[in-house]
C-alpha cells in the first residue's frame, strides 16, 4: 500500500471504552485511489476505526493523521474533502429532503448539481418528503447523496448498504463503480453484505477484537486461497495429500473437495499430475475467506 | 409460573418501582380518606402501562397466553390495590358498626372506579405515563373546587349508588380488555412505557415516530424566506471562516420557530400572562425553568456524526457562540416580559376562583439575568451527561430547588443576597465552568456517545 504518499496513517492505535479494548495497537495505512473494504465481525472495531480517521473518537494511545493533519484537528479544509456516511445515518429529522440537500450543499463549494439531481431522481428521494418520514433505506440513500454530492477525494461508508433492499443495492453498487472512475478518489467501505463489497473493492482489511488480522491486496488474497476439486484417474486418492495449507478437505469415493491457502495454482497443478489426479481450481468468494481468515 | 406471574413480578423486579411506591406512599399518608383514590389513578395508569409495553414488542404477540394479560393483570392489581385501600376507611370517623361494611365495600368500588380511569388513559393514549405530569394539576383542581370532602360524602352516605356504578364499569372494562383486537393494536407500536424517558435511544425513536405523523401538518415550514435568509449568510461566509458554521447552527435551531412566528408569538403571549399571573415569586420558576426547557429540546452542535458541524475547533466556537446568542435572546425575552408586564398590569383584571384572586402583577426586569445564569449551566450539564438522561434530570431536580430556594429569598425581602456583585460573580463562574466543559469535551472526548 505505500506506492502514494498515504492520505490516513493510523499508528499504533489503542483506544478502550471501560473495561472494553476497542482497538488495539491498530497501524494502517491508506494510500490515494485505493478502495478498501473494512470487513469484521460486529463489535470487531471496524465504526470505531473509522470515527478516529475523521476525528470523532480520540485515540487513548498512537495516533491517527488524515490529510497530513492530525485527525482531533481536522478543519474546514480537511473536511471538505471528506464524505462520510454513518451506519445509523444521523440526519437533520425536521427538515424536507429538499431543505437539507439544499443546507448541506451550501458547506461545499464544489457541490455538484447534476448529480444530485441524477441521484435525487435514480434513488426516488421526494424533494418535498420530511427526513423523518424517509424509510430506513430511502435515510440511507438520502446520506449517501449528501456524502458523495461534494466528490468528496475520501469516501467513508460506513455500513452504507445494510439498510438497502437488493436493487437499492446495485444501485449503489454502481454509483461506486463510478465514483471510484476517479483515480484519485479513496474509498474505505465497511459493510457484512461481502458478495457487494467485493465487487468494487481492491484492498482488504480484517478486523478482530479490535485488531487487524489481515491487510492485503484483493487480488492477492484471492490468489492466496483456492478452491481444489480433485479426483482420481485410476484407483483411489492417496491418504495424504501433498498440498501445502489445506484448510477444509471433504473426501468421497475417489474425489476429494480441499480449501487450500498460500499455494500457487501452477503448483497445486503440477502436485495433481504428479498424483495422477484431475484437478479443477477455483477462485474462492470473498465471504469464505473471510470465514477462513477470522476462525483461523 | 404462570404468564401473569411473570408479569406480576415486574411490579417488585423493577427497581424504579419501589421509587415510585415510596413517593405513592408519601402522597398517601399526606392526602385525606380521599388520598387513596388519587394513587388508584395513578397506580392503573402506572399498572396498565406494564403489560402495554409487553404488547408494545412485536414478538410478544406470537407469546401464547400473552395477548389476554393485560385483562388479567390490570384486574388481580387494581382488586388487591382497592382492597387494601378501602380499609383507610375503617378508620374513618363517626362511622357507625352497621355501616362500616357497605362503606368500605364502597370505598373499594370507588378505588375501581379511579383506578380504571387510570388503565384506560394508559390503553387510550400512546405515551401515557407522561399523563402523570398533570397529576399536582389534578390534586390542585380536587383541593379548589373541594372535590375531595364532596368524594368522601358520596362514598360514606351513597354507598349502594357507589357500588353499582363501580361494579357496572368494572364488568364493562373487563370485556373491553378481553380479546385480541387490543394486542393487535399494540403490537409493533413505539409506546414510552414507564422510566423510558430514561432511554435515550427509545426516547429518540419515539419522537421520531410520532415526529413523523405530525410533520405533514407543518407543509411549507420553514419558509423559503427563512431558509433563503440564513443560506445566503452560510454561503456568503469564507469557507475558512467559522461563519459558516454559525449560520448553519442558527438555522437548524432557530428555523422553524422564526419560520412559524405567529404560533412563536402565542407562545411568548401565554408565556408572558402566566409569568403575570403567577406573580414575582413563581415568576423566577417559569422565567428560568424556560430556557432550562428550550435546551433539553436542543441538540448542542457537538455531539454530531455529521461533518457538516465542522472539526472541533469550529464545534467549539460555534456552541458557544449559539448558547451566548440563546442565552441574550431569552435574556431579552424576559426583559420584554417585564416592559409589557408593566402596562398590562393596569389593564389584565384579576381573576377570582373560589375566593382565591389571581391578579396580574408586574415581573420584576432584573429576572432577565436568569437566563443569562442559567444557560451556560443547563449546558454544561447536557454536555457532561450527554448519554445519561437520569443524570441530566437529576441536575436539572437540583437547579429547580436552587431556583426555589432563591425565590424564597427574594419573598422573604432578603434581597442584599442578590446584589450587583454577587450577581456578577455567579454570572462569571456559570460562563466560565461552562467554557471549561465545552472546551474538555471539543478537545478530549471522543465526539460520539456510545
Amino acid at each position: 500500500m505505500n506506492d502514494k504518499s498515504p492520505i490516513v496513517e493510523i499508528r499504533g492505535v489503542h483506544k478502550r471504552f471501560g473495561r472494553t479494548t476497542a482497538l488495539d495497537n491498530v497501524d494502517l495505512q491508506i494510500c490515494p485511489g485505493k478502495i478498501i473494504g473494512l470487513l469484521g465481525a460486529n463489535g470487531a472495531g471496524k465504526s470505531t476505526l473509522l470515527r478516529h480517521i475523521i476525528g470523532l473518537y480520540l485515540p487513548d494511545e498512537g495516533r491517527c493523521i488524515t490529510f497530513g493533519c492530525d485527525a482531533a484537528k481536522l478543519g474546514p479544509d480537511e473536511l471538505a474533502r471528506i464524505g462520510y456516511v454513518h451506519q445509523n445515518g444521523e440526519l437533520l429529522e425536521w427538515m424536507t429532503v429538499g431543505h437539507l440537500v439544499r443546507y448541506v450543499s451550501s458547506y461545499y463549494q464544489n457541490w455538484n448539481r447534476q448529480l444530485e439531481e441524477k441521484y435525487m431522481k435514480e434513488y426516488e428521494l421526494a424533494s418535498r418528503t420530511r427526513v423523518v418520514a424517509l424509510s430506513p433505506g430511502q435515510r440511507q440513500r438520502l446520506a449517501i447523496l449528501l456524502a458523495i454530492g461534494f466528490e468528496p477525494e475520501l469516501l467513508i461508508l460506513d455500513e452504507p448498504a445494510s439498510a438497502l433492499d437488493p436493487l437499492a443495492r446495485a444501485q449503489f453498487l454502481d454509483l461506486l463503480l463510478q465514483i471510484i472512475q476517479n483515480e484519485n478518489r479513496t474509498i474505505i467501505i465497511s459493510s457484512h453484505i461481502l458478495s457487494d463489497v467485493e465487487k468494487v473493492i481492491d484492498h482488504v482489511v480484517i478486523m478482530k477484537e479490535g485488531r487487524i488480522i489481515l491487510e492485503s491486496g484483493f487480488d492477492d488474497l484471492r490468489e492466496r486461497f483456492s478452491r481444489v476439486r480433485i479426483s482420481a484417474l485410476s484407483g483411489d486418492l492417496p491418504a495424504t495429500l501433498p498440498f501445502a495449507t489445506i484448510v477444509h478437505c471433504e473426501r468421497s469415493d475417489g474425489q476429494a473437495v480441499l480449501t487450500v491457502r498460500d499455494c500457487p495454482r501452477e503448483r497445486l497443478q503440477q502436485q495433481a499430475r504428479d498424483l495422477n489426479c484431475w484437478v479443477e481450481i477455483e477462485t474462492l468468494p470473498l465471504e469464505e475467506i473471510y470465514k477462513i481468515v477470522v476462525s483461523a | 409460573m404462570s404468564i401473569l406471574a411473570v408479569n406480576l413480578k415486574h411490579l417488585y423486579q423493577r427497581r424504579a418501582f419501589w421509587f415510585v411506591y415510596l413517593l405513592l406512599g408519601c402522597f398517601l399518608f399526606r392526602g385525606r380518606f380521599v388520598g387513596f383514590l388519587m394513587l388508584a389513578v395513578v397506580f392503573g395508569l402506572l399498572a396498565a402501562a406494564l403489560p402495554v409495553e409487553v404488547l408494545s414488542r412485536p414478538f410478544s404477540f406470537c407469546l401464547p397466553g400473552h395477548r389476554r394479560i393485560p385483562r388479567q393483570f390490570v384486574f388481580v392489581v387494581g382488586v388487591v390495590l382497592n382492597c387494601l385501600g378501602a380499609l383507610i376507611f375503617l378508620a374513618y370517623p363517626g362511622l357507625q358498626p352497621e355501616q362500616t361494611i357497605p362503606v368500605i365495600c364502597s370505598a373499594f368500588f370507588a378505588g375501581m372506579l379511579a383506578y380504571l380511569l387510570g388503565a384506560a388513559v394508559a390503553f387510550a393514549a400512546h405515551g401515557s405515563t407522561n399523563y402523570i405530569g398533570f397529576l399536582p394539576l389534578l390534586i390542585f383542581a380536587v383541593q379548589l373546587f373541594g372535590l375531595n370532602v364532596a368524594v368522601e360524602r358520596v362514598i360514606v352516605t351513597s354507598p349502594l349508588a357507589v357500588i353499582i356504578a363501580g361494579a357496572f364499569t368494572s364488568v364493562v372494562t373487563w370485556f373491553w380488555l378481553g380479546g385480541d383486537r387490543r394486542a393487535r393494536r399494540f403490537c409493533g407500536v413505539p409506546y414510552m412505557g414507564l422510566f423510558d424517558v430514561w432511554n435515550r435511544e427509545k426516547l429518540q425513536r419515539y419522537s421520531q415516530a410520532r415526529a413523523a405523523r405530525l410533520w405533514p401538518k407543518l407543509k411549507g415550514h420553514p419558509s423559503p424566506a427563512v431558509e433563503e435568509f440564513f443560506l445566503r449568510r452560510m454561503v456568503a461566509s469564507s469557507r475558512r471562516s467559522m461563519g459558516r458554521y454559525l449560520w448553519g447552527a442558527l438555522y437548524t435551531s432557530f428555523g422553524m420557530m422564526l419560520s412559524r412566528w405567529p404560533q412563536t408569538i402565542f407562545a411568548f403571549m401565554v408565556f408572558l400572562i402566566l409569568a403575570g399571573y403567577i406573580g414575582p415569586g413563581g415568576g423566577w420558576l417559569v422565567i428560568l425553568i424556560a430556557p432550562a426547557a428550550l435546551f433539553i429540546c436542543m441538540r448542542p452542535p457537538v455531539y454530531s456524526t455529521m461533518l457538516i458541524s465542522g472539526g472541533r475547533h469550529e464545534r467549539f466556537a460555534v456552541t458557544l457562540v449559539l448558547v451566548a446568542v440563546i442565552a441574550v435572546a431569552a435574556a431579552a425575552m424576559v426583559g420584554l416580559v417585564a416592559a409589557l408586564s408593566i402596562p398590562l398590569a393596569k389593564v389584565i383584571p384579576a381573576v377570582t376562583l373560589r375566593g382565591m384572586v389571581f391578579g396580574f402583577q408586574p415581573i420584576d426586569a432584573r429576572l432577565l439575568l436568569g437566563p443569562l445564569l442559567v444557560c451556560p449551566f443547563v449546558v454544561a450539564v447536557q454536555l457532561l451527561f450527554f448519554d445519561k438522561v437520569v443524570l441530566q434530570v437529576l441536575s436539572f431536580i437540583i437547579l429547580s430547588y436552587l431556583v426555589a430556594a432563591v425565590a424564597v429569598i427574594w419573598r422573604l425581602e432578603l434581597g442584599v443576597v442578590i446584589n450587583p456583585l454577587s450577581v456578577g460573580l455567579l454570572l462569571l463562574l456559570s460562563w466560565l465552568v461552562f467554557i471549561a466543559v465545552l472546551h474538555r469535551v471539543c478537545t478530549k472526548w471522543c465526539l460520539v456517545r456510545r
